[in-house]
């Protein structure tokens, strides 16, 4: 196994990538910080419902939170010791995330991080599920899924996607119900496990002051349950309609949240890593340019009392799915939705220079700050990894985004049509 | 480089610049914490003034014209907070900046950030010689309005009404956000007053975290604050109680599914305590960690929750257990918490439970050097208790913790208050 260096001169970083012999690639992210942070991650989190193995006749469905419940069950060892107090005795602190693409375990240290990664590796390549353990952990997860059931942002945000799409199952919950967690057991975890945490589909994210050689050295003693194996998974055919125009929920809090999602409609064309990342950035500007805090949008809408300055936009794209998204709180959330149709609508004759190189600098600066701390850089590193990208590469990309860029993207992916609102009333008789 | 250098200076009276340089950030940070006894009334003039100072100033006197520039500054971010330091409350402004050797041109960032942070707090927008009506105004309802918002996030919630419940009586149950009554109040002119006050009266430490010129940074706030007529009024004790006379239940309901379940504990250990890094050490072993008691037996043993965890303030000399349970197992979870602590007091600790604890602490204290809002944040309490120590230094104190040590401090811990925020009785 060889590592080969990637730099990029301006941003002052660089990588090594090496894939070991099993087929997992490895990624190291040189830095001269205190905190070695790893994560060591798969391709497989709540939108992996429906699919098979290379080689499988079918394909299979399985119950919504099971990437969540297996992250929860990795922990659990043979022996009976706990996967974390075996990396406090070295002094590291560990954990672990499931999202809607990837599962990530992870840990940062300070001291005895060689040791630490063994540990990491041995963990999550060694499941064991019993029927008892199983059971246990449906108490614990019942009360982290309750927990996000009195959240009224969690329920904002599932609200919203709930309105935007129809099928696509990034609109089921990572965590799933209490009903369909009921459902899972041992067996049906050892078929995920061996499917999804194959080499092939993980990646191992190295950052910090780590050396080469002694990672090379822990990454020897590597085994794997699930056998390197290309993975099919199938997603329901989703339409560009947006499924609902609104959505209402009721919850005791002092004043409505609003969340207004614009659903991607340029998602059929095949397109290049390239294309994506590029993609990526002319979102990212255009919705600063359009909604940020120097907008005309923000501004005009702060001074008249519809938002306050906890109002916020982010992109949200992915391969299978995307969206624009504005959320925040005010009391007139059909207000803010009719004046961000508005933009959206005028949003070609909105764009000039002075605003795009402003919006160039905001977006760019953030794309730098991202290699400010250990923890950062690698899940950051991650996230673009598993949509077939390179971080080292972002911030140039957004660097280019030009004008023409700008109103080619507002053609091919905003329409007002697309647009859907989500809102969390407080409940009657709560201020 | 790679070696964290810290300096300190005195600025004027009761003005301090305090130095973290390190080279390994894209970004620099510089913070002003302008710190007053905590009050209603300070709490919510400087939650209030914390908002309008970011509206406008005398040069740029709309919030749009502020963002272009800090945009223009590669997106600089210029935030200000307000929060609850022991029995203080402290005002802040917060700059982060890229550093200049990312811009696109030789753009100077960290002279462009600096000059609008100062003309921000300097020279604020006054027409008519008192903050803009209209901003006070509009600031006026959007703190109101997060004040009420404080319930949307239950688990918070909880933690502080379990305080404001537990120390009724003293100036920690303040909300460090303001309340209603003074927040509705306020004028333009009393604002204007209160933010000269804050420039008179209050202790400012400011911190530097990244590549800064420490001479110019120094000469830059002399020059600031020649002018300040300063009469600093030294901030009050905090207040230790020690004992509570008796266990008070509290119990709210709400629509919701899950109970939070908060418990409130006098210490009788602060930060000016020899016995503090045992302290520390014992909310490790009880419920500061992954490894900690609370969370292997109400969490991973007996299923009762998701969250757990202990968490102390050494300020104050007092010390929460959090839990998110189901409603039916409040009673098993407060008497299984109570037993794991009884554990603690019996000297029932095993080494692995105890090197653990020291070695997350010790994890995080090291690691604190990569972080630098966390570093600021990590050395305001003990700059202001009169202790500019690094974090080895609270290592080296970390590591000669013994279980004895523990076990003395956790006789101590008193139960004081039981707050329950619950669901609504079927």
């Amino acid at each position: 196994m060889r590592f080969y260096t990637k730099e990029n001169p301006r941003l002052g970083e660089k990588y090594y990538a090496a894939t070991t012999p099993e087929g997992l690639r490895v990624v190291i992210v040189p830095k001269a910080h205190k905190k070695a942070f790893a994560l060591f991650g798969t391709r497989y989190g709540s939108i992996h419902r429906t699919f098979k193995r290379e080689g499988d006749a079918d394909f299979v469905t399985v119950p919504d939170g099971i990437a969540h419940f297996l992250e929860h069950k990795l922990f659990e060892n043979e022996d009976g010791s706990d996967t974390f107090a075996r990396f406090a005795a070295l002094g590291a602190s560990a954990n672990a995330f499931t999202s809607n693409e990837m599962t990530a375990y992870l840990f940062s240290a300070t001291e005895n991080y060689y040791e630490s990664l063994k540990v990491l590796l041995d963990f999550v390549t060694t499941p064991y599920f019993t029927p008892e353990t199983v059971q246990k952990e449906m108490g614990i997860i019942s009360q982290e899924i309750r927990m996000g059931d009195d959240q009224p942002f969690h329920q904002l945000y599932y609200g919203l996607l709930d309105a935007l799409y129809r099928d696509h199952n990034v609109k089921v919950e990572i965590a799933g119900t209490v009903e369909t967690i009921a459902e899972i057991d041992a067996d049906i975890l050892y078929r995920c496990y061996r499917t999804f945490y194959n080499p092939a589909n993980m990646l191992l994210v190295l950052c910090g002051p780590w050396d080469k050689k002694k990672v090379k050295d822990v990454l020897a003693g590597l085994h794997f349950e699930g056998e390197k194996a290309r993975i099919e998974a199938r997603f329901p055919a989703e339409g560009k309609r947006i499924n609902k125009k609104k959505v209402v929920k009721f919850f005791p809090v002092a004043q409505p949240l609003f969340a207004v999602g614009m659903k991607e409609d340029d998602l059929k064309r095949r397109i290049t890593p390239e294309e994506f990342l590029k993609k990526q950035a002319q979102h990212e500007v255009l919705s600063d340019l359009l909604f940020g805090k120097s907008s005309a949008f923000y501004n005009e809408l702060y001074e008249e009392g519809l938002i306050g300055e906890k109002f916020s936009v982010e992109y949200n794209l992915s391969k299978s799915y995307g969206y624009l998204l504005l959320y925040g709180e005010s009391r007139r959330p059909e207000a803010v939705y009719r004046r961000i149709r508005e933009t959206v609508k005028n949003a070609l004759s909105l764009l000039n220079e002075e605003d795009l190189e402003r919006s160039r600098r905001a977006v760019y600066s953030r794309a730098v700050q991202d290699w400010n701390s250990t923890s950062d850089i690698a899940e950051t590193f991650m996230d673009f990894a598993f949509s077939d990208t390179d971080m080292l590469d972002y911030p140039d990309v957004v660097a280019r985004v030009s004008l023409e860029d700008l109103k080619e993207r507002i053609r091919l992916s905003y329409h007002p049509a697309r647009l859907a609102l989500s809102v969390v009333k407080p409940l009657k008789g709560e201020k | 480089m790679n070696q964290v250098k810290t300096g300190r200076e005195e600025i004027g009276e009761g003005i301090f610049a305090n130095f973290v340089e390190n080279d390994r950030f894209k970004t620099n940070y510089v913070t002003f914490y302008f710190v007053m006894p905590l009050t209603a009334y300070n709490a919510s003039a400087g939650t209030l003034l914390s908002r309008v100072l970011l509206r406008g100033c005398e040069k740029y006197p709309t919030q749009r014209e502020m963002n272009r520039v800090l945009d223009h500054a590669f997106d600089a971010a210029l935030d200000s907070d307000t929060e609850r330091v022991g029995e203080w409350h402290a005002v802040s402004l917060q700059l982060t900046m890229l550093d200049d050797a990312f811009s696109f041109g030789g753009e100077d960032i960290t002279s462009e950030g600096m000059d609008l942070l100062e003309e921000a707090l300097m020279r604020p927008y006054l027409p008519n010689g008192a903050f803009d009506p209209d901003y006070v105004e509009s600031e006026r309802c959007l703190a109101l309005d997060e004040l009420a918002s404080r319930i949307n996030n239950k688990a918070r919630y909880a933690r502080s009404r379990m305080f404001e419940h537990m120390c009724r009586l003293e100036p920690y149950s303040v909300c460090p956000q303001g309340d209603r009554r003074n927040l509705k109040l306020l004028t333009p002119e009393a604002l204007t007053e209160y933010y000269r006050t804050l420039l008179r009266e209050s202790r400012m430490e400011i911190f530097f975290v990244g590549r800064f010129d420490r001479e110019a940074c120094t000469a830059r706030l002399k020059r600031m604050f020649a002018h300040a007529e300063r009469k600093v009024k030294p901030l009050p004790e905090i207040s230790v109680r020690i004992k509570p006379r008796s266990v008070r239940e509290v119990t709210e309901r709400m629509d919701i599914r899950q109970a939070n379940l908060v418990m409130g504990f006098r210490t009788a250990c602060t930060v000016q305590d020899k016995a503090s890094a045992a302290f520390s050490v014992y909310n490790g072993v009880l419920g500061g960690s992954l490894t900690s008691k609370l969370f292997c037996h109400l969490r991973e043993k007996m299923s009762l929750c998701y969250s757990v965890a202990s968490i102390p303030d050494l300020l104050k000399g007092v010390m929460l257990i959090y839990a998110g349970i189901a409603p039916e197992n409040r009673d098993v979870a407060i008497r299984e918490a109570m037993g794991q602590m009884d554990e603690i007091c019996r000297g029932n600790i095993s080494d692995e439970e105890l090197e653990s604890a020291r070695n997350a602490l010790l994890n995080a204290l090291r690691g604190l050097e990569d972080n630098p809002a966390a570093l600021a944040e990590w050395y305001l309490p003990r700059v202001l208790t009169g202790r500019f120590e690094t974090p080895y230094d609270v290592i080296a104190r970390l590591e000669r913790v013994t279980r004895e040590d523990v076990v003395a401090v956790s006789k101590n811990v008193r139960l004081d208050t039981v707050y329950t925020l619950t669901a609504k009785e079927a």
